[in-house]
């Protein structure tokens, strides 16, 4: 497996303890090793990428973001758009990794600008699998440079 | 603007214009009647009167005419008599039977002259028609004999008198006697039969109260008259005096204050002929008239009142009619109105508590699928470890294998329907939430398509489908299709084993809508689980088939969206029946969501 830039960062925003695990596992057994960073709900992934007040934090190095839609204190759809509202995120993947397969809502994701949609599997065996599909896949994307 | 019932003015000007229109025809239908009688009236008088004044001018000149000429007859009796008596002396005549008898024969053939009457100079009677001899009367008090002993010639009308022999009234019709030398020696006289000159006026029938009379001029003596009563009115002897001293031969005199009379002289004798009427009578014969008369204006203002009547009352039933139209069309627009208010607000609500549903349903299987995917997740990763848990060493214990396994699996089992139920609340979420579109869909074709679907799985039931005519509908394609294929996939599901099954898809349509029936005749289902079959996850019977129990509520939601019914017709053993009714075309009250 190629490693990805170890420069690049990712964001997990998920509220679930276990998911974050077993997508955490999966991705390593993938054989990527770039750092994870676990944010656990809406308002801690909002204040790390633009800090408590407006403009604060700009220092990030290159990351992509691995996005839940279902947060309990915000929607991830909220997040997806002012990440991608903003000039300095807009050109970084965000790869959506929720429950539902519901087509409006996959839809509106792609519409918002996210790169990848991926529904959880029940299936284990599909969730792992796609899960290292998304390995290879970030082994393999370009993460272009913060603005 | 409404009257009500317990205030209703007993006369109003009517509102509508056709019932003023009739109401000021029907015044000048009655103004004309009332005009037309009143002026018919008043000429009827007039000709009344003008008749009744005709009637007496036409009469009283006949009657003096036929009066006159009784006298000239009289006067050619006395002058016969004159002739046979000749140059005879009175003890001559006296004596003489033929003559007596003469005179008789005249006064007999003359029925208005009574008696014939021969007085010589001294007045005293000596030949009369009526005895031989004469009885020994004196005439010499009479009036008309002193008028020809005083040189009366010519015809001498007597006063009224009292008959001396017959005892009669009368009057003398007398010729003075002459000598040779023109010497007085007697009178010839004749006395009037007054029943004849009664008789003969009775019989002209005058109308008015009429009477007749005969006067003589100067002192204005009645010397007959019809009727003999009443008493003549004081007033009208001098009124005809004074009239005639005016107009000696004809004229008309006012004989009492309501009377009118006509005169006529007797040819040239000093005799007036008299009619005279009754203003009052020819009144009265006018009222009788009008009494008879009046009943025809009255008949038409009877009628007219009728007619009104009539139109006025079915211009009031066709006002009344009008108003409770307009009430009652009030009535139904408010009615209307709340209605569709009602309508709007019962949608409104139903529209927020199925959307409230759809975000409930959303979230619940969002929110449990959550922890299932970590449940199957760690699970697999239990799994994942079962080779480090359990070394393939012989002397592990290999029950304990066989639980972890059977553990595993129980898990992953209940995991996997779990997930199909809630993949089914999203299913029937999702469906709330979709918007139908209608288009004309073949619904024999549809149903083809349907049946085709499932003929592997008929053919291997030995099951036959068949599929009747069918009506075409304007419908959205994929919730009808999912309806239909819904139904006969059970029905294919549901056969009885071993028994060939009979699956039959007909329909009909009427009054803008079409039902369907599918109808088998497979296993069936219990009468008292006729309502549970249609409920989310609730199957009935042996549960020897694959499913969830989704299927049909998925059908009965459908259907419902659709703007449609389903009912089910079915027992234990004999088959079941599901009968989709649907709206031919999308009905505008139905909003299609």
């Amino acid at each position: 497996m190629m490693a990805l830039t170890q420069a690049v960062t990712i964001l997990m925003i998920e509220d679930d303890e276990g998911h974050a695990r077993l997508i955490e596992k999966n991705i390593r057994r993938a054989g990527v090793s770039n750092e994870i960073v676990h944010l656990r709900d809406g308002t801690v992934a909002v204040e790390f990428l633009f800090g408590s007040d407006e403009g604060a934090r700009g220092d990030h190095g290159p990351f992509m973001i691995l996005l839940d839609l279902n947060l309990p204190d915000m929607s991830g759809v909220d997040i997806l758009k002012r990440v991608k509202a903003d000039e300095r995120f807009r050109r970084a993947p965000v790869i959506v990794l929720t429950t539902t397969d519901d087509r409006a809502e996959i839809d509106r994701c792609y519409d918002l600008g996210c790169n990848v949609y991926i529904t959880k599997p029940l299936i284990y065996q599909s969730f792992a699998e796609a899960i290292r599909q998304l390995g290879m896949f970030l082994s393999v994307i370009q993460i272009p440079e913060q603005v | 603007m409404l009257t009500s019932a317990g205030r209703r003015p007993r006369l109003r000007w009517p509102r509508s214009s056709v019932s003023r229109i009739t109401l000021a025809l029907g015044a000048c239908g009655l103004v004309f009647i009332l005009g037309t009688a009143a002026f018919i009236a008043g000429r009827e008088r007039q000709i009344a009167f003008r008749e009744a004044r005709a009637s007496a001018g036409g009469a009283v000149f006949s009657l003096a005419d036929h009066a006159s000429r009784l006298f000239e007859v009289a006067d050619l009796a006395l002058r016969a008599a004159t002739l046979s008596l000749g140059d005879r002396s009175w003890e001559d005549a006296q004596a003489s039977l033929p003559l007596h008898d003469e005179l008789q024969a005249t006064a007999v053939a003359l029925p208005y002259v009574r008696d014939l009457l021969l007085a010589d100079a001294a007045g005293r009677l000596r030949l009369a028609s009526l005895a031989f001899p004469a009885p020994d009367v004196s005439m010499a008090d009479r009036a008309a004999f002193a008028a020809a002993r005083d040189g009366a010639t010519g015809l001498v009308i007597g006063e009224p008198l009292l008959g001396k022999v017959s005892g009669k009234p009368s009057f003398l019709i007398a010729r003075r006697l002459a000598d040779a030398d023109g010497r007085f020696r007697g009178l010839v006289s004749a006395t009037a039969d007054l029943d004849y000159f009664v008789g003969y006026w009775r019989r002209m029938d005058l109308p008015n109260d009429a009477h007749v009379a005969l006067v003589r001029a100067g002192e204005g003596q009645v010397l007959v008259r019809l009727p003999e009563t009443p008493a003549i009115s004081a007033t009208s002897l001098p009124a005809l005096k004074a009239a005639t001293a005016e107009a000696p031969l004809s004229g008309r005199y006012v004989p009492a204050p309501d009377r009118l009379g006509f005169y006529q002289r007797v040819g040239d004798l000093p005799v007036y002929l008299t009619v005279s009427y009754s203003e009052a009578a020819v009144d009265a014969g006018w009222r009788a008239w009008l009494w008879t008369f009046l009943l025809f204006p009255a008949a038409a203002i009877l009628a007219l009142l009728v007619l009104l009547a009539l139109a006025r009352r079915q211009t009031r039933v066709e006002a009344r009619a009008n108003l409770e139209v307009t009430r009652a069309r009030a009535a139904l627009a408010t009615a209307n109105t709340r209605l569709e208010q009602r309508v709007a607000e019962r949608t409104a609500d139903l529209q927020e508590s199925n959307a409230e549903v759809q975000r409930f349903a959303y979230i619940v299987s969002h929110d449990l699928r959550a922890p299932l995917v970590n449940i199957m997740g760690f699970t697999s990763e239990l799994q994942r470890l079962r080779g480090d848990i359990f070394p393939d060493a012989p002397a592990a214990d290999p029950t304990l294998r066989e639980d972890f396994d059977e553990a595993i699996g129980f898990i992953q089992s209940s995991i996997d329907k779990m997930d199909r139920l809630i993949k089914a609340i999203l299913m029937l979420a999702r469906q709330g939430s979709r918007v139908f579109q209608p288009e004309p869909v073949d619904m024999a074709a549809l149903m083809r398509s349907i049946v085709d679907g499932v003929a592997h799985r008929a053919l291997s039931a030995e099951a036959t489908i068949t599929v009747g005519p069918m009506p075409d509908l304007v419908i959205d394609r994929i919730a009808v299709e999912q309806v239909f294929s819904n139904l006969v996939d059970n029905a294919v599901k549901y056969l009885r084993p071993g028994v060939p099954g009979r699956v039959s898809v007909s329909a009909d349509a009427e009054n803008g809508r079409a039902r369907f029936r599918v109808a088998d005749d497979g296993r069936g289902i219990d009468p008292g689980d006729h309502g549970r079959v249609f409920e989310l996850f609730r199957r009935s019977g042996a549960q020897d088939r694959p499913g969830d129990g989704i299927g049909l509520a998925h059908v009965k939601t459908l259907v419902r969206q659709l703007g449609g019914t389903i009912s089910l017709e079915s027992a234990p053993g004999r088959g079941s029946t599901f009968t989709v009714v649907l709206p031919v075309k999308p009905q505008d009250g139905h909003p299609a969501r």
